[in-house]
């Protein structure tokens, strides 16, 4: 098991750079999840801690060795790739024996090795088949099977799943995730999917364009995004910009496009917050599942609208709204509302009583709507979202 | 017949992404859906008059001349064969057999190596070369099999230069001449088809075992060349055929070695012949042919590999294997291209015996060749006729297989003359047709059977490319087109031949190079006063006018040039236009 050290890392192709001045640090035995959308580096990144690029500057250390150089074939890795790369013209137990007959192991050995990682990946009587007799998850357990028989230090997945179908995706991920944590093996998962990532992944390193954005396990980066770029591609999310109006000890007020949004300021996230002045550019993000929405003049069951719209302190927190779109969910409703300022929302409801029935939410209707300002976030850093 | 890996993304016909030129075997569209609706008088009708083309100028002689043979080897108790006539098919048979299998192993031997160090070793203006190796991809081949005895004939200007390094070279007529003639021609295809392989194989599987511990050429040996089998066999039955079927270098570098379709000519020409020579010989390679593509395609079906994922190819850095690469095509290259230097400096030659450059030069040659108005003339008039035949027909196929699924087993059919000899086919039709009278005349002294073998035969190559267009066309445009009203031919002509239109450009030059080189078939056929360009270069070679040959070899060569370069043009004005 390894630890990878990157630093100052660059690639570029021709004039393009591909990987930009990237640092990060992969622990020992963690599954770390690689997230970008799709020409953010995260491959070049992967492809240049298998050997199969050359960094342009910067180092990647390998317990502590630089291993800028070292030809694949001696970095001990193992990689599962996006096409499953099985080889064609093998069948599953050679697919799977190949790196160890490479070692010139004997047998017997392969034999019982190559039947114990068969077995891991629930693969046992398939032995014999030739890869096009596999199903695409059959195909990718055989990759992972080829791959981790080596025991290498580390484990590269290269969208390993996207591929597969929806419900084979989920099946194969978590079969990952048990094999990655049983065997304590470092590994690093590349992927354009959030949900992933936040699934899979001990820690998380968000890209774009070549550049680290944040990195964090999943459930810092899914609270506490440190730009707003983070915040709109993890999870789904309302971002408005604004400008800070007033500051008070326990809350702030951002003027957005046309509304005022009471922001708390919740005391573990003090620090970051101190330095905020009034007139300082910044941005907002509400999650759609915290805001509330309930039909006009409904009998509340928390009151927190109805509560609150009747004294609105001045603040677009609390108010009325057009139901402009709504799609209904079993567990949930979601929608878009329109404020009287100006300004969509998109929301959801989800449906957490079951004794009572709810009135349906009906495009064009009135709605009330509620967001508490402890769950409004309020980020600093402007990245810019696509 | 399975499709090889990397054929094609698209199901269908197997169209090599190299040049259509070099594409290898046609092949029947996969399981089309059937267009709905019945099928219109008019359409009808078209469909009928190429089905009955077909019928009559291949199921009819092919069926014809197989049962006459039978019927001679039947019958031999009562009319009894020629005395040792099946030790004699036998021998004919080994010698036919033991030259195309040499002729493969020696292709593919330079080719595979070659193949490999251009695609994966970055070799150095790889390009170039290979473009440079079309000239003895476009060109028939017996123009390189008489420069072939230019260059190594007893007077030939290498035999002299080896002479000086102290080497004897052997006799060139015989199995040698024909080995070096159809190895140098054949390995610009075998090149082609496995290059085209080759980028078919996705870097991941490299990469892979790379990471497994496996060197380069370790991956090279375990995983590049396993994949690239259906294309090696692809390759090697594509050059054993032609070896099959090559008319030319046994005519013209053959000496006694007998082959099956030297026999079948000679046999076929000679007044003292016995008639059922040809037929049964005819047979038999038609039996042979089919048999070894069957067989191929079940060895094909095991190493058929399927990837679904396209993604780009792997390339080593490797200064040593990439220096070796860029020498060795160089060298071949030069090899492949030397033939056609010898034509051109003959062609201009008054005498080239036994020295470096000829006593003298001159344009008499060409002045010669020029006063053959004749044979150019009636290159052009078959090219007028069996051109638009090939195409519409080519046009009609392809439109049929891909919206009527029931007539699918049509195009193993219309597909059979591409693996057939060629004088095969014209056989085939002579003997079908030979006491058949129309208006009075008898149709074996008439140009429409030479215009029907011709056109049988250079079929295939006109369909493929075309079949290709097709493929990449939805049906669903057709039934979207027909559900609007459009009836089955304005749904074709309005919706369907704009998108096809650059294979039928590319379909009608391909076309037009396939039957001004066209000689085998014609060879058996040609009536009175029909030699065309190509009859012409065989006739001055075997009367000893090298000159004169060459200089008619080199007009022909440039006439095939130019069709290259416009179909080239015309392929890339298209693209453009439709990005």
């Amino acid at each position: 098991m390894a630890d990878i050290l990157v630093q100052n890392l660059v690639k570029k192709f021709g004039t393009a750079t591909a990987v930009d001045n990237l640092n990060l640090e992969i622990k020992k035995g963690e599954m770390t999840a690689l997230l970008g959308p799709s020409g953010c580096g995260k491959t070049t990144l992967l492809r240049m801690l298998a050997g199969f690029e050359t960094p342009t500057s910067g180092t990647i250390r390998v317990n502590g060795q630089v291993v800028n150089d070292l030809p694949p074939q001696q970095r001990k890795i193992g990689i599962v790739f996006q096409d499953y790369a099985i080889f064609p013209t093998m069948t599953v137990f050679d697919n799977i024996a190949y790196g160890l007959k490479i070692k010139k192991l004997d047998k017997a050995e392969i034999n019982r090795s190559v039947m114990e990682y068969l077995g891991l990946v629930g693969l046992v009587g398939y032995e014999k088949r030739m890869p096009s007799q596999l199903s695409g998850g059959q195909q990718q357990r055989v990759a992972l099977a080829r791959a981790l028989i080596t025991k290498p230090e580390v484990l590269l997945l290269d969208e390993p799943l996207s591929n597969l179908d929806a419900a084979l995706r989920l099946r194969i991920r978590k079969e990952i995730r048990k094999i990655q944590q049983a065997l304590g093996i470092t590994a690093v998962f590349v992927t354009h999917d959030q949900e992933e990532a936040l699934s899979i992944a001990d820690r998380i390193f968000v890209m774009r364009s070549g550049k680290l954005m944040q990195a964090g396990t999943p459930a810092e980066i899914y609270a506490r995004p440190q730009n707003d770029f983070v915040a709109d591609f993890i999870g789904k999310s309302n971002i408005l910009y604004g400008k800070v109006v007033d500051v008070q000890s326990q809350s702030l007020r951002v003027q957005t496009k046309g509304a005022e949004f009471e922001v708390r300021r919740p005391a573990h996230d003090a620090a970051r917050l101190d330095a905020i002045t009034v007139n300082q550019d910044v941005w907002i993000s509400i999650r759609p599942h915290l805001i509330q929405v309930r039909a006009k003049g409904a009998e509340s069951g928390e009151g927190t609208a109805a509560k609150h719209t009747a004294a609105n302190h001045g603040v677009a927190n609390y108010g009325e709204a057009r139901l402009t779109y709504v799609e209904y969910l079993g567990n949930y409703t979601k929608g878009e509302i329109h404020l009287a300022a100006g300004i969509d929302l998109e929301f959801e409801h989800y449906h957490l009583d079951a004794e009572h029935e709810e009135t349906p939410l009906i495009r064009g209707q009135d709605v009330e709507y509620a967001i508490k300002p402890g769950n409004i976030y309020l980020g600093l850093d402007i990245k810019g979202i696509e | 017949m399975p499709c090889p890996r990397g054929a094609n993304r698209i199901r269908g016909p197997a169209s090599f992404r190299s040049r259509s030129m070099t594409q290898t075997l046609p092949r029947a569209s996969a399981r089309p859906r059937r267009l709905t609706g019945k099928t219109s008088p008019d359409v009808a009708l078209i469909y009928g008059i190429a089905i009955a083309f077909v019928t009559l100028f291949l199921i009819y002689p092919i069926v014809n001349l197989l049962v006459s043979s039978a019927l001679a080897v039947l019958n031999a108790a009562s009319k009894p064969l020629p005395e040792h006539f099946f030790g004699y098919m036998l021998t004919v048979t080994w010698n036919t057999f033991y030259l195309a299998l040499l002729t493969t192993c020696f292709s593919l031997a330079i080719a595979l190596p070659l193949a490999i160090l251009i695609t994966k070793f970055k070799v150095r203006s790889a390009n170039i070369w290979l473009g440079l190796l079309t000239v003895p991809l476009i060109t028939p081949a017996f123009i390189s099999s008489f420069s072939v005895i230019i260059l190594l004939g007893r007077t030939g200007v290498l035999t002299k230069a080896l002479k000086l390094l102290g080497i004897q070279f052997p006799q060139i007529y015989g199995l040698l001449g024909l080995v070096i003639t159809q190895t140098l021609h054949t390995i610009p295809y075998s090149l082609l088809v496995l290059i085209a392989g080759l980028k078919t194989v996705p870097r991941h599987i490299e990469e892979a075992a790379q990471s497994m511990g496996a060197s380069i050429a370790k991956t090279i040996f375990t995983i590049v060349i396993p994949s690239l089998y259906p294309h090696i066999l692809m390759a090697g039955i594509m050059v054993f055929l032609t070896s099959i079927g090559d008319i030319g270098g046994p005519l013209i570098i053959g000496g006694n070695y007998k082959v099956i379709s030297m026999e079948i000519y000679s046999n076929f020409i000679s007044y003292l012949g016995d008639e059922r020579i040809p037929l049964i010989f005819s047979a038999w390679l038609i039996l042979l042919s089919i048999i070894l593509m069957i067989g191929v395609n079940k060895l094909m079906q095991l190493t058929n590999v399927k990837t679904k994922f396209r993604i780009g190819i792997m390339e080593y850095s490797n200064k040593k294997a990439r220096l070796f690469g860029t020498l060795f095509i160089a060298i071949i290259s030069i090899l492949l291209l030397l033939p056609y230097v010898a034509i051109i400096i003959q062609s201009f030659a008054v005498r080239w015996n036994n020295s470096w450059l000829p006593a003298a030069f001159t344009l008499a040659n060409y002045q010669k060749v020029a006063g053959e108005t004749g044979a150019m003339l009636k290159t052009l008039i078959l090219l007028g006729t069996v051109t638009p035949i090939i195409v519409l027909l080519g046009i009609i196929f392809g439109q049929m297989y891909k919206t009527r699924p029931g007539m699918r087993w049509l195009s193993y059919i219309t597909l059979l003359p591409f693996i057939l000899p060629g004088v095969v086919v014209g056989v085939s039709i002579l003997q079908g047709y030979a006491t058949v009278k129309l208006f009075g005349l008898s149709l074996s002294g008439s140009v429409i059977l030479m215009i029907a073998a011709i056109a049988i035969r250079r079929l295939p190559v006109v369909l493929k490319p075309i079949e290709a267009g097709f493929a990449k066309i939805d049906i669903g445009q057709e039934e979207a087109a027909v559900s609007l009203g459009a009836r089955e031919l304005k749904a074709f002509m309005t919706v369907i031949f704009p998108q096809i239109r650059i294979s039928v450009y590319s379909a009608i030059v391909i076309g037009m190079i396939k039957v001004v080189t066209e000689l085998a078939s014609s060879l058996i056929i040609y009536p009175p006063g029909w030699r065309n360009m190509s009859l012409y270069v065989a006739y001055y070679v075997s009367e000893g006018f090298i000159s004169q040959a060459s200089a008619m070899a080199v007009i022909m060569i440039i006439l095939v040039g130019i069709g290259t370069v416009v179909s080239n043009y015309l392929t890339s004005k298209e693209n453009k236009k439709y990005g």
